[in-house]
């Protein structure tokens, strides 16, 4: 084998690149997540935001047709315009959701498995807890007591999501610090901090990763589903669960508004967690160190 | 001593095949174990020596691939010959022992369990055994009961504890392998192979994993069952010291070759080939006393790509244009010295 | 100079053994005994002992990798046992440890440049980064490898080479000491010949002082000018290379020396066999701990404990009797 001057991740990465490009489910997955990615980053290029706050009542509720490829909801707007739109906010909160949860869940996963001591015994203790509640009644409770509004919706859903990376992120670092180059930096007087923070996370932050892609499928259903039971964000700024919650009052009328964007909803986090599989399946192997 | 042959090794090639590409680990590995005789095996680690143990006792893994050669024993070839009828020889003929005890003992039955187990194998056996003891009826197999050869076994699981210097063998009979310290379980191993009565013993590296004053027990343990063992062994080391002690005759490898082969005292007291001779001037030895130790520079080839020709060249302070392209045979420099090396083509000094 | 640059005073290293739900202490792996030992500036101190003899604790103890149960140790008139925070980090840094496994001493993940730069950064040893490298460069060509070998990654290098890069990082700090806690074990014998030149080519050049720990005696006998016997936690015996290998005073010595197998098939060798096994740490025979294995045991063993004593100068003894035992090789006269 020709050596590889790369860092072990680089090659690492080509090694799965070309793996998801093998299982076709998979490569269908992914390809729609990156789509539904774009999506949302430029579909204020695609769709004019203007469409939200354009009301045409004459063309209320019609069914799909050419002008509008999805019909059009309660206030005349066309549905596939408004899904654009509503696409973008949940994506943006998916991901702020797993990323904020990623960084508390390693950080403290980390320290606390390194150190441990008391202070690890405690935060197990707390990550016990919130694993004894199921997470949607928790991020509902959670939800119900900060308050309305979108920030607080995703507060509430971080709030379930650290937990899980904490506790395999510890795991990990729990193994990683018997390694012996741990004892040869520490042989040296390197501090544990700088241990943590360059040697141990690095080396240990793949299950997490992984953890986290599988993740995104079903935390973008948790917001959804929040979403539609009113918490969270307002009118002027439409998500997808938000669009079901309008929709079921034309049900019978109008079965397309909740439909579609069900539909949606489907696509997406199914999309994601077909991508996360092929990463798993991919790095499996790998995180058995 | 007669120096009839036992097992042939001829021009064994062999390669694996991997994910990172084909591992040619024996290139061309020639050579014979004699009735009665110790050979040793020498070898750094990725020589081929453990390899080729695996090869004769038919164990080679999945992705093993034999392109040229033969292994003839008792008339067959054992790379060729079916599975049932190699098991059938592992059974009584070739016995092996590894380095490491615990992957080799089963950690779920006892001792006595896994050494009567071997004797069962053998009913034949047990019916000589018998007949010898009852001589007023002649017993066939047909004639023992389960029982009698249970019984059979067991007095004769004793018989090998009692071999292999292993004092209250009843109660070792009843231990699990994990009750037992590792030189213990050494010798439990080797009990269970002079349990087969097998024509070649094949020891692979073990003393390795034990520490020195157990390896002394072992070694002193070989060294008195040499006197006894009737069959032939092939001693398979990195370690001089321990050919020096059990050996008749050497055969060094490299890189999947062998380079040279001699008798022992002949081997240690005029080393003919470079990478014998840099070896043994890279062991620190007691009786020598010196501040630096010689190297041979560079390292163990890559066996994916090894080197053209002889594989020793690049690291060879001797190597002469020709060893680049040419591969150097196994010639003799006297009847019981050959050694694979240009520098000796033609008995030249 | 010939004085004490490390001293070890009746060092302990008791792992408690817990049991039961709640966590009783049922016992103790007494890893670590009870040591006494004096290293000397210069020197190259060679530790030997079989599994559970306690060389590796002890090295590890020395560096507060793991903290001593009880003793003292003295580097320089300066008591380290327990010592924390800056002072202790300055004082590391004059120790440096190359382990024997190199496949697991190096982060996967690290460059050997950024490896040997780190702890240079970290302890401001440096003015800047650039100086930083220069020296890094110049560490990787006294261990025998190239400056380009600086840009790749440790799974691209052999065992021996690997070890080389491990006696690199610990030459950053600028140490005094080095523990070499079985250095060439997982080496091959040709690889092994030149890892110890280099050894000794870096203690000439840069006046280092050795703690050679190894199972391997002839290895030890070919390094160190000095030798220290282990046996289940404690020093048998203490005495330069010369004695310990050709008169040794302690039983356990001797046996140990005349197990080793000469590469010399002239040589018929009458080896010294101890019967049994080596017990275990957690279960150290009372009085003397070798006297299960001792072929010259009296009672008097299993009541008293002996004392590690000087009988003659530099030669350090425990036990009770003054055996005069043969030479273990008969080979190595007494010159």
């Amino acid at each position: 084998m020709k050596r590889s001057n790369w860092s072990p991740a680089i090659s690492e990465l080509k090694f799965a690149g070309h793996l998801i490009v093998r299982n076709k489910l998979v490569l269908v997955g992914t390809v729609i997540a990156v789509a539904v990615l774009m999506t949302a980053t430029f579909s204020t290029l695609l769709v004019s935001p203007a469409v939200i706050v354009t009301i045409d009542l004459p063309n209320r509720l019609q069914p799909p047709s050419i002008t509008h490829w999805l019909g059009t909801d309660d206030y005349g707007r066309d549905l596939f315009a408004m899904i654009i739109l509503s696409t973008r906010l949940d994506v943006i909160a998916m991901l702020e959701i797993v990323g904020a949860g990623v960084t508390i869940g390693v950080t403290l996963g980390a320290f606390s498995g390194f150190l441990g001591g008391k202070l690890d015994e405690a935060l197990m203790r707390v990550t016990d807890i919130f694993f004894s509640i199921p997470g949607l009644i928790l991020a509902l409770a959670v939800a119900a007591a900060l308050g309305p509004g979108l920030n607080n919706l995703i507060l509430a859903i971080i709030v379930v999501q650290w937990p899980g990376y904490t506790r395999i992120l510890r795991g990990q670092v729990l193994a990683e610090k018997q390694r012996l180059y741990v004892d040869a930096l520490r042989a040296l007087g390197i501090g544990k901090v700088r241990v943590i923070l360059r040697h141990i996370i690095p080396n240990t932050i793949y299950p997490v990763i992984v953890q986290c892609t599988l993740d995104l499928g079903g935390v973008i259903l948790t917001f959804a589903s929040l979403s539609f039971l009113g918490f969270g964000g307002s009118p002027l700024t439409p998500d997808l669960g938000r669009l079901i919650t309008a929709g079921q009052l034309y049900i019978f009328q109008a079965p397309w508004l909740t439909a579609f964007p069900g539909l949606a909803i489907l696509i997406i986090s199914l999309a994601f967690n077909l991508m996360g599989d092929g990463i798993r399946d991919v790095l499996d192997p790998r995180l058995r160190r | 001593m007669a120096e009839e042959s036992l097992i042939q090794v001829n021009h064994v090639k062999l390669d694996f095949h991997t994910y990172a590409g084909e591992v040619k680990a024996l290139d061309d590995v020639t050579f014979e174990v004699r009735k009665g005789e110790a050979l040793g095996l020498v070898g750094e680690s990725g020589c081929g020596k453990s390899v080729t143990a695996l090869s004769i006792d038919g164990l080679l893994p999945e992705n093993a691939s034999v392109t040229n050669g033969e292994i003839i024993f008792a008339g067959k070839n054992l790379l060729t010959i079916k599975k049932e009828e190699m098991r059938k020889i592992r059974a009584s003929q070739i016995a092996m022992v590894f380095q490491d005890p615990t992957t080799f003992l089963n950690p779920v039955l006892t001792i006595g369990e896994q050494i009567e187990e071997v004797f069962l194998l053998n009913p034949e056996h047990l019916a000589a055994v018998a007949s010898r003891d009852d001589e007023s009826e002649n017993k066939t197999i047909s004639n023992l009961s389960k029982q009698q050869q249970k019984r059979i076994a067991k007095r004769l699981s004793i018989d090998v504890l009692k071999q292999v210097r292993l004092g209250d063998q009843d109660r070792i009979l009843k231990q699990y392998p994990h009750e037992l310290s590792g030189g213990m379980r050494q010798r439990c191993m080797i009990a269970m192979a002079l349990a087969r009565n097998p024509d070649l013993l094949i020891a692979d590296e073990i003393t390795t994993a034990l520490d020195v004053t157990i390896q002394a027990q072992i070694l002193e343990l070989l060294r008195d069952l040499k006197r006894d063992f009737r069959g032939s062994t092939l001693l398979i080391t990195h370690d001089l010291g321990i050919v020096a002690e059990l050996c008749d005759r050497v055969a060094v490898m490299y890189a999947g070759n062998i380079v040279e082969l001699a008798d022992v005292g002949d081997l240690f007291a005029n080393p003919l080939h470079p990478y014998t001779k840099g070896l043994m001037k890279a062991i620190p030895m007691l009786d020598r006393r010196m501040n630096r130790l010689e190297t041979i520079q560079g390292a163990v080839p890559d066996l994916i790509n090894p080197p053209s020709g002889c594989r020793f060249h690049p690291r060879c302070s001797f190597a002469l244009e020709k060893c680049k392209s040419v591969k150097p045979e196994l010639l003799h420099v006297s009847n019981s010295h050959t050694v694979a090396c240009h520098l000796y083509d033609e008995g030249k000094p | 100079m010939m004085q004490n640059i490390l001293e070890i005073k009746n060092l302990k290293k008791w792992f408690p053994i817990t049991a039961g739900l709640v966590g009783r202490t049922k016992g103790y792996v007494k890893a670590v005994d009870g040591v006494d030992l004096d290293i000397k500036k210069g020197e190259t101190f060679g530790l030997v002992g079989e599994s559970g003899s306690g060389k590796t604790t002890l090295g590890r103890c020395i560096l507060r990798l793991i903290e001593p149960t009880s003793g003292e140790m003295i580097y320089r008139d300066q008591d380290i046992t327990k010592l924390k925070g800056e002072t202790f980090r300055k004082i590391r840094r004059k120790f440096g440890i190359v382990f024997q496994d190199p496949y697991a001493s190096l982060d996967p993940r690290q460059t050997v440049k950024s490896a040997l730069i780190e702890p240079m950064i970290y302890h401001k040893l440096t003015q800047n980064h650039e100086e930083a490298i220069k020296k890094a460069k110049d560490l990787i060509k006294r261990v025998g490898l190239n400056e380009d070998h600086l840009y790749r990654f440790p799974h691209e290098f052999s065992g021996g080479q690997r070890q080389r890069i491990a006696v690199a990082r610990a030459l950053t700090t600028d140490p005094e000491i080095i523990i070499l806690d079985e250095p060439t074990s997982f080496l091959d014998v040709s690889v092994q010949a030149q890892i110890l030149n280099l050894l000794s080519d870096l203690q000439e050049e840069l006046d280092l002082t050795y703690l050679f720990i190894s199972h391997n005696l002839s290895v030890i006998e070919h390094m160190s000018g000095r030798v220290g016997v282990m046996y289940l936690g404690k020093i048998m015996e203490a005495a330069p290379k010369d004695i310990v290998y050709r008169s040794p005073e302690h039983p356990y010595t001797h046996a140990l020396i005349s197990a080793l197998p000469i590469p010399n098939p002239a040589l018929s060798q009458q080896r010294v066999v101890l019967t049994g096994d080596i017990p275990s740490p957690a279960n150290i025979p009372s009085g003397c701990r070798f006297r299960t294995r001792c072929p010259y045991v009296k009672d008097l063993c299993a009541e008293k404990e002996p004392l590690l004593e000087t009988r003659q100068p530099g030669h350090l003894v425990s036990c009770h009797f003054d055996l005069k035992l043969p030479p273990p090789i008969p080979i190595l006269e007494t010159s």
